[in-house]
Protein backbone atom coordinates (compact mmCIF):
# COMPACT_ATOMS: atom_id res chain seq x y z
CA UNK A 1 0.00 0.00 0.00
CA UNK A 2 1.61 3.64 -1.27
CA UNK A 3 1.05 5.91 1.90
CA UNK A 4 0.82 8.91 -0.03
CA UNK A 5 1.66 11.18 3.25
CA UNK A 6 5.61 10.39 2.82
CA UNK A 7 5.20 12.19 -0.51
CA UNK A 8 7.31 15.62 -0.60
CA UNK A 9 4.26 17.15 -2.16
CA UNK A 10 5.26 21.01 -2.23
CA UNK A 11 8.24 19.87 -3.91
CA UNK A 12 6.37 18.17 -6.63
CA UNK A 13 3.89 20.88 -6.61
CA UNK A 14 6.76 23.53 -6.85
CA UNK A 15 8.87 21.60 -9.95
CA UNK A 16 5.11 21.67 -11.67
CA UNK A 17 4.64 25.32 -11.58
CA UNK A 18 8.26 25.46 -12.24
CA UNK A 19 8.16 23.85 -15.96
CA UNK A 20 4.46 25.25 -16.39
CA UNK A 21 6.03 27.37 -19.18
CA UNK A 22 7.07 24.50 -21.35
CA UNK A 23 3.24 23.40 -21.64
CA UNK A 24 2.58 26.38 -22.84
CA UNK A 25 5.28 24.77 -26.19
CA UNK A 26 3.49 21.89 -28.38
CA UNK A 27 6.86 20.25 -28.49
CA UNK A 28 7.81 20.44 -24.90
CA UNK A 29 4.56 19.03 -23.24
CA UNK A 30 6.20 15.58 -23.21
CA UNK A 31 9.11 16.59 -21.87
CA UNK A 32 7.12 18.52 -18.83
CA UNK A 33 5.15 15.71 -18.41
CA UNK A 34 8.18 13.80 -18.30
CA UNK A 35 9.95 15.93 -15.62
CA UNK A 36 7.21 15.54 -13.56
CA UNK A 37 6.53 11.99 -13.52
CA UNK A 38 10.70 11.98 -12.57
CA UNK A 39 10.05 14.54 -10.06
CA UNK A 40 6.95 12.13 -8.57
CA UNK A 41 9.41 9.21 -8.50
CA UNK A 42 11.88 11.14 -6.71
CA UNK A 43 10.09 12.92 -3.83
CA UNK A 44 7.74 9.46 -2.98
CA UNK A 45 9.88 8.55 -0.42
CA UNK A 46 11.50 5.50 -2.63
CA UNK A 47 7.57 3.93 -3.16
CA UNK A 48 7.34 4.89 -6.87
CA UNK A 49 9.70 3.73 -9.60
CA UNK A 50 9.12 5.59 -13.20
CA UNK A 51 9.21 3.30 -16.13
CA UNK A 52 7.21 5.72 -18.54
CA UNK A 53 10.63 5.01 -20.38
CA UNK A 54 9.64 2.02 -21.23
CA UNK A 55 6.31 1.16 -20.46
CA UNK A 56 3.31 2.00 -22.49
CA UNK A 57 0.52 3.84 -20.28
CA UNK A 58 1.94 3.27 -17.27
CA UNK A 59 4.45 5.95 -15.81
CA UNK A 60 5.12 4.65 -12.35
CA UNK A 61 5.84 1.02 -10.51
CA UNK A 62 4.36 1.18 -6.97
CA UNK A 63 6.07 -0.32 -4.17
CA UNK A 64 2.85 -2.02 -4.04
CA UNK A 65 3.65 -3.90 -7.13
CA UNK A 66 0.37 -2.12 -9.26
CA UNK A 67 0.99 0.39 -11.84
CA UNK A 68 0.18 3.95 -11.52
CA UNK A 69 -0.60 6.91 -14.49
CA UNK A 70 -0.19 10.64 -14.36
CA UNK A 71 -2.26 13.18 -15.58
CA UNK A 72 -1.66 16.74 -15.02
CA UNK A 73 -3.74 19.74 -16.20
CA UNK A 74 -4.84 23.58 -15.04
CA UNK A 75 -8.06 23.63 -13.89
CA UNK A 76 -8.93 19.67 -13.48
CA UNK A 77 -11.01 20.06 -10.79
CA UNK A 78 -14.13 22.12 -11.69
CA UNK A 79 -16.09 25.08 -9.86
CA UNK A 80 -19.28 23.59 -10.07
CA UNK A 81 -20.54 20.14 -10.55
CA UNK A 82 -18.65 16.53 -9.63
CA UNK A 83 -16.38 15.83 -12.21
CA UNK A 84 -13.10 16.96 -13.43
CA UNK A 85 -12.42 18.22 -16.99
CA UNK A 86 -11.62 15.66 -19.61
CA UNK A 87 -8.84 13.83 -19.05
CA UNK A 88 -7.37 12.10 -22.20
CA UNK A 89 -7.03 8.50 -21.46
CA UNK A 90 -5.58 7.45 -24.64
CA UNK A 91 -5.27 9.09 -28.40
CA UNK A 92 -5.15 6.68 -31.26
CA UNK A 93 -3.76 9.83 -33.69
CA UNK A 94 -6.45 8.61 -35.94
CA UNK A 95 -9.72 6.38 -35.79
CA UNK A 96 -10.38 6.06 -32.23
CA UNK A 97 -10.77 2.00 -31.53
CA UNK A 98 -12.57 2.73 -28.02
CA UNK A 99 -12.10 1.97 -24.61
CA UNK A 100 -8.69 0.90 -24.40
CA UNK A 101 -6.89 -2.05 -22.86
CA UNK A 102 -5.66 -1.80 -19.62
CA UNK A 103 -2.49 -0.27 -19.08
CA UNK A 104 -2.82 1.07 -15.25
CA UNK A 105 -4.28 0.61 -12.12
CA UNK A 106 -4.66 3.83 -10.74
CA UNK A 107 -4.71 7.29 -12.16
CA UNK A 108 -2.46 10.22 -10.46
CA UNK A 109 -4.24 13.68 -11.31
CA UNK A 110 -2.74 16.71 -10.95
CA UNK A 111 -4.81 20.04 -10.64
CA UNK A 112 -2.02 22.87 -11.39
CA UNK A 113 -4.49 25.66 -10.29
CA UNK A 114 -5.86 23.47 -6.91
CA UNK A 115 -2.09 22.48 -6.02
CA UNK A 116 -4.50 19.43 -5.38
CA UNK A 117 -4.01 16.16 -6.51
CA UNK A 118 -6.65 13.10 -6.86
CA UNK A 119 -6.20 8.74 -7.25
CA UNK A 120 -8.78 7.51 -9.18
CA UNK A 121 -8.85 3.69 -10.10
CA UNK A 122 -9.18 2.14 -13.73
CA UNK A 123 -12.69 1.13 -13.10
CA UNK A 124 -13.43 4.41 -12.69
CA UNK A 125 -11.74 5.90 -15.33
CA UNK A 126 -13.56 3.65 -17.52
CA UNK A 127 -17.00 3.78 -16.34
CA UNK A 128 -16.82 7.71 -16.76
CA UNK A 129 -14.71 7.51 -20.32
CA UNK A 130 -16.30 7.86 -23.93
CA UNK A 131 -14.56 8.43 -27.27
CA UNK A 132 -13.95 11.98 -28.53
CA UNK A 133 -12.62 12.05 -31.57
CA UNK A 134 -9.67 9.92 -31.95
CA UNK A 135 -9.33 10.31 -28.09
CA UNK A 136 -10.88 8.19 -25.52
CA UNK A 137 -11.52 10.56 -22.74
CA UNK A 138 -12.70 10.21 -19.13
CA UNK A 139 -14.25 13.05 -16.54
CA UNK A 140 -13.58 11.82 -13.16
CA UNK A 141 -16.24 12.17 -10.37
CA UNK A 142 -14.34 14.13 -7.69
CA UNK A 143 -16.31 12.57 -4.77
CA UNK A 144 -15.18 9.09 -5.68
CA UNK A 145 -11.47 9.79 -5.85
CA UNK A 146 -9.26 9.88 -2.87
CA UNK A 147 -7.46 13.17 -2.43
CA UNK A 148 -3.84 12.80 -1.91
CA UNK A 149 -2.96 16.10 -1.48
CA UNK A 150 -5.12 19.19 -0.82
CA UNK A 151 -4.14 23.34 -1.75
CA UNK A 152 -0.25 21.95 -1.21
CA UNK A 153 1.30 24.74 -0.31
CA UNK A 154 4.60 24.63 -2.79
CA UNK A 155 8.62 25.28 -2.82
CA UNK A 156 9.69 26.21 -6.39
CA UNK A 157 12.73 27.01 -7.49
CA UNK A 158 11.79 29.67 -9.89
CA UNK A 159 13.83 29.53 -13.09
CA UNK A 160 12.77 29.89 -16.61
CA UNK A 161 11.99 26.81 -18.07
CA UNK A 162 11.24 28.09 -21.58
CA UNK A 163 15.33 29.77 -21.27
CA UNK A 164 16.58 26.93 -19.90
CA UNK A 165 14.95 24.48 -22.82
CA UNK A 166 15.81 27.44 -25.49
CA UNK A 167 19.67 27.18 -23.99
CA UNK A 168 19.32 23.69 -24.31
CA UNK A 169 18.60 23.69 -27.76
CA UNK A 170 20.96 25.99 -28.65
CA UNK A 171 23.86 24.18 -27.10
CA UNK A 172 23.25 20.98 -28.95
CA UNK A 173 23.14 22.83 -32.02
CA UNK A 174 26.66 24.89 -31.02
CA UNK A 175 27.87 28.14 -32.68
CA UNK A 176 27.05 28.24 -36.34
CA UNK A 177 29.54 30.28 -38.20
CA UNK A 178 28.44 33.22 -40.33
CA UNK A 179 24.90 32.50 -39.01
CA UNK A 180 21.94 34.73 -40.85
CA UNK A 181 18.89 36.36 -39.95
CA UNK A 182 15.52 34.88 -41.67
CA UNK A 183 14.49 37.68 -44.08
CA UNK A 184 11.53 36.76 -46.41
CA UNK A 185 11.64 37.90 -50.31
CA UNK A 186 10.42 40.53 -50.98
CA UNK A 187 7.77 38.90 -53.43
CA UNK A 188 7.37 35.62 -51.88
CA UNK A 189 5.43 32.85 -53.69
CA UNK A 190 3.30 31.88 -51.08
CA UNK A 191 1.94 34.23 -48.37
CA UNK A 192 1.62 32.14 -45.36
CA UNK A 193 -2.09 32.99 -43.38
CA UNK A 194 -1.46 33.52 -39.63
CA UNK A 195 -4.26 35.16 -37.43
CA UNK A 196 -2.29 37.98 -35.48
CA UNK A 197 -2.82 37.38 -31.77
CA UNK A 198 -3.86 41.41 -32.13
CA UNK A 199 -5.04 43.67 -34.79
CA UNK A 200 -7.54 45.39 -36.45
CA UNK A 201 -10.95 44.14 -37.44
CA UNK A 202 -9.69 44.94 -40.78
CA UNK A 203 -6.57 43.12 -40.55
CA UNK A 204 -8.34 39.92 -38.42
CA UNK A 205 -10.88 39.51 -41.51
CA UNK A 206 -7.82 39.27 -44.13
CA UNK A 207 -6.58 36.25 -42.24
CA UNK A 208 -9.44 34.89 -40.19
CA UNK B 1 -36.50 40.62 -27.91
CA UNK B 2 -35.73 44.16 -27.96
CA UNK B 3 -34.04 45.85 -31.37
CA UNK B 4 -32.10 48.94 -31.46
CA UNK B 5 -30.97 50.50 -34.13
CA UNK B 6 -28.28 53.68 -34.30
CA UNK B 7 -26.94 52.51 -31.16
CA UNK B 8 -23.69 53.96 -30.90
CA UNK B 9 -22.41 57.47 -32.14
CA UNK B 10 -20.10 58.00 -35.21
CA UNK B 11 -17.39 58.48 -32.86
CA UNK B 12 -17.96 55.55 -30.65
CA UNK B 13 -18.37 53.50 -34.25
CA UNK B 14 -15.31 54.65 -35.36
CA UNK B 15 -13.47 53.80 -32.19
CA UNK B 16 -15.28 50.35 -32.16
CA UNK B 17 -13.71 49.98 -35.78
CA UNK B 18 -10.10 51.24 -35.03
CA UNK B 19 -9.85 49.02 -32.41
CA UNK B 20 -6.61 47.12 -31.94
CA UNK B 21 -7.30 44.45 -30.21
CA UNK B 22 -7.57 40.17 -30.07
CA UNK B 23 -10.73 39.31 -32.22
CA UNK B 24 -10.14 35.61 -32.01
CA UNK B 25 -10.19 35.41 -28.31
CA UNK B 26 -13.31 35.89 -25.34
CA UNK B 27 -13.15 39.18 -23.55
CA UNK B 28 -14.08 38.95 -19.67
CA UNK B 29 -15.88 42.56 -18.74
CA UNK B 30 -15.97 42.68 -15.02
CA UNK B 31 -19.19 44.58 -14.52
CA UNK B 32 -17.44 47.13 -12.19
CA UNK B 33 -14.23 47.39 -14.29
CA UNK B 34 -13.28 50.14 -16.12
CA UNK B 35 -15.79 51.11 -19.01
CA UNK B 36 -12.82 53.36 -20.60
CA UNK B 37 -10.45 50.48 -21.37
CA UNK B 38 -11.43 50.64 -24.59
CA UNK B 39 -13.90 50.58 -27.47
CA UNK B 40 -15.09 47.18 -27.01
CA UNK B 41 -15.71 47.68 -23.12
CA UNK B 42 -17.72 50.67 -23.56
CA UNK B 43 -19.82 49.38 -25.66
CA UNK B 44 -20.67 45.99 -23.28
CA UNK B 45 -20.90 48.21 -20.35
CA UNK B 46 -23.00 49.99 -22.32
CA UNK B 47 -25.47 47.13 -22.50
CA UNK B 48 -25.47 46.95 -18.90
CA UNK B 49 -28.68 48.97 -18.55
CA UNK B 50 -30.92 46.43 -20.04
CA UNK B 51 -30.37 43.95 -17.45
CA UNK B 52 -33.01 43.29 -14.88
CA UNK B 53 -30.39 42.00 -12.00
CA UNK B 54 -27.13 42.50 -11.55
CA UNK B 55 -24.19 40.39 -13.34
CA UNK B 56 -20.80 39.61 -12.25
CA UNK B 57 -19.28 40.41 -15.86
CA UNK B 58 -19.57 40.00 -19.72
CA UNK B 59 -18.42 37.61 -22.05
CA UNK B 60 -17.49 39.67 -25.28
CA UNK B 61 -16.53 37.61 -28.49
CA UNK B 62 -16.21 38.70 -32.12
CA UNK B 63 -18.23 36.84 -35.16
CA UNK B 64 -16.12 37.35 -38.22
CA UNK B 65 -17.78 35.46 -40.80
CA UNK B 66 -18.87 32.20 -38.92
CA UNK B 67 -18.64 29.96 -41.58
CA UNK B 68 -20.28 27.11 -39.42
CA UNK B 69 -23.77 28.33 -38.89
CA UNK B 70 -25.38 25.53 -36.42
CA UNK B 71 -28.39 25.73 -33.81
CA UNK B 72 -26.99 26.73 -30.61
CA UNK B 73 -27.61 29.24 -27.44
CA UNK B 74 -24.95 30.97 -25.74
CA UNK B 75 -25.59 29.25 -22.53
CA UNK B 76 -24.31 26.03 -23.61
CA UNK B 77 -21.50 27.73 -25.75
CA UNK B 78 -19.75 28.37 -22.34
CA UNK B 79 -21.40 26.04 -20.00
CA UNK B 80 -21.04 21.90 -19.61
CA UNK B 81 -24.46 22.52 -18.09
CA UNK B 82 -27.26 25.30 -17.39
CA UNK B 83 -26.48 27.37 -14.80
CA UNK B 84 -29.69 27.16 -12.76
CA UNK B 85 -30.80 29.61 -10.89
CA UNK B 86 -27.67 31.57 -12.38
CA UNK B 87 -29.03 31.64 -16.15
CA UNK B 88 -27.67 34.82 -17.76
CA UNK B 89 -30.72 37.38 -18.95
CA UNK B 90 -29.93 37.86 -22.31
CA UNK B 91 -27.89 37.11 -25.19
CA UNK B 92 -27.06 40.80 -26.71
CA UNK B 93 -26.01 41.01 -30.62
CA UNK B 94 -24.21 44.23 -32.23
CA UNK B 95 -23.37 43.98 -35.38
CA UNK B 96 -20.42 45.72 -37.45
CA UNK B 97 -20.66 44.65 -40.89
CA UNK B 98 -23.70 43.57 -42.72
CA UNK B 99 -23.36 40.66 -45.69
CA UNK B 100 -24.12 41.58 -49.10
CA UNK B 101 -27.43 38.98 -48.66
CA UNK B 102 -28.86 37.04 -46.53
CA UNK B 103 -26.87 36.43 -42.70
CA UNK B 104 -29.92 37.06 -40.86
CA UNK B 105 -30.18 35.37 -37.25
CA UNK B 106 -33.15 33.04 -37.08
CA UNK B 107 -34.43 31.39 -34.22
CA UNK B 108 -35.69 27.49 -33.77
CA UNK B 109 -33.99 24.70 -33.18
CA UNK B 110 -33.51 21.11 -34.44
CA UNK B 111 -37.01 19.19 -35.33
CA UNK B 112 -37.50 15.20 -35.65
CA UNK B 113 -38.46 15.82 -39.18
CA UNK B 114 -37.36 18.83 -39.74
CA UNK B 115 -35.81 22.08 -38.00
CA UNK B 116 -38.50 24.45 -36.17
CA UNK B 117 -38.44 28.04 -36.72
CA UNK B 118 -40.09 30.92 -34.96
CA UNK B 119 -41.85 33.83 -37.43
CA UNK B 120 -38.87 36.36 -36.19
CA UNK B 121 -35.79 36.97 -37.52
CA UNK B 122 -32.60 39.87 -36.90
CA UNK B 123 -31.71 41.42 -39.80
CA UNK B 124 -27.70 42.51 -39.32
CA UNK B 125 -27.77 46.49 -40.07
CA UNK B 126 -24.58 47.90 -38.82
CA UNK B 127 -24.63 49.77 -35.52
CA UNK B 128 -27.40 47.33 -34.57
CA UNK B 129 -28.01 46.42 -31.48
CA UNK B 130 -30.39 43.35 -30.85
CA UNK B 131 -31.38 41.27 -27.54
CA UNK B 132 -33.32 38.34 -26.60
CA UNK B 133 -33.95 35.55 -24.16
CA UNK B 134 -30.35 34.12 -23.67
CA UNK B 135 -31.82 30.39 -23.70
CA UNK B 136 -33.39 30.94 -27.08
CA UNK B 137 -31.65 28.80 -29.52
CA UNK B 138 -30.53 30.34 -32.63
CA UNK B 139 -28.61 30.12 -35.41
CA UNK B 140 -26.88 32.35 -38.72
CA UNK B 141 -28.88 31.94 -42.17
CA UNK B 142 -26.83 31.21 -45.28
CA UNK B 143 -25.30 34.61 -46.23
CA UNK B 144 -22.52 36.09 -49.14
CA UNK B 145 -20.10 38.99 -48.02
CA UNK B 146 -18.54 39.78 -44.99
CA UNK B 147 -20.44 39.87 -41.50
CA UNK B 148 -19.44 40.38 -38.29
CA UNK B 149 -21.49 40.86 -35.24
CA UNK B 150 -20.02 41.00 -30.95
CA UNK B 151 -21.60 38.39 -28.62
CA UNK B 152 -22.19 40.04 -25.45
CA UNK B 153 -23.75 37.73 -22.39
CA UNK B 154 -24.08 39.09 -19.18
CA UNK B 155 -23.13 36.52 -16.60
CA UNK B 156 -24.27 36.10 -12.87
CA UNK B 157 -21.28 33.45 -11.71
CA UNK B 158 -18.42 32.83 -13.99
CA UNK B 159 -18.92 30.21 -17.13
CA UNK B 160 -18.20 26.54 -16.16
CA UNK B 161 -15.23 26.54 -18.97
CA UNK B 162 -13.14 29.83 -16.89
CA UNK B 163 -11.58 30.22 -13.99
CA UNK B 164 -13.25 32.15 -11.77
CA UNK B 165 -13.36 35.83 -13.52
CA UNK B 166 -13.70 38.98 -11.11
CA UNK B 167 -16.59 41.92 -11.04
CA UNK B 168 -13.63 44.62 -11.54
CA UNK B 169 -11.38 42.70 -13.94
CA UNK B 170 -11.34 43.02 -17.90
CA UNK B 171 -9.37 39.61 -18.98
CA UNK B 172 -8.86 37.81 -22.39
CA UNK B 173 -9.70 34.40 -22.50
CA UNK B 174 -9.61 31.79 -24.84
CA UNK B 175 -12.40 30.72 -27.00
CA UNK B 176 -13.98 27.73 -25.17
CA UNK B 177 -16.01 26.70 -28.72
CA UNK B 178 -15.49 26.59 -32.38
Amino acid sequence: MIDWNRFNWPKIIGVMHDIESLTNIPQCRMMSAHILEEATARCSDGQLKYVGDTEIGCDFIGCDGLRYESKSTQGLIKKRGPTTKKITLKNYYGKCLGEPEQTFDYMIAFDSTKNTVILADWDHCIENGDTEDAKYVTELDVNRCEVIAKDVNYVAIGFDAQQKYNDFVSSCIGKIVDEKEFVMMDDPSAIIKRVPLEGTLETFMMVA
Amino acid sequence: MRIIDDYLSQDEMDALNSLTIEYAKVHWIGAESNPETNALTKLVHSTQKYLDTPALGATAWYNVRPIDPVWHNDILSYNDKYPINQLPESTFIYYMRAPDSGGYLEFGGLGTLEDWTMDVTIEPIPNRLAYFDATITHRVQPYKGNRVSIGIVWWKITPDRYEEQKIDEYNVLERVWK
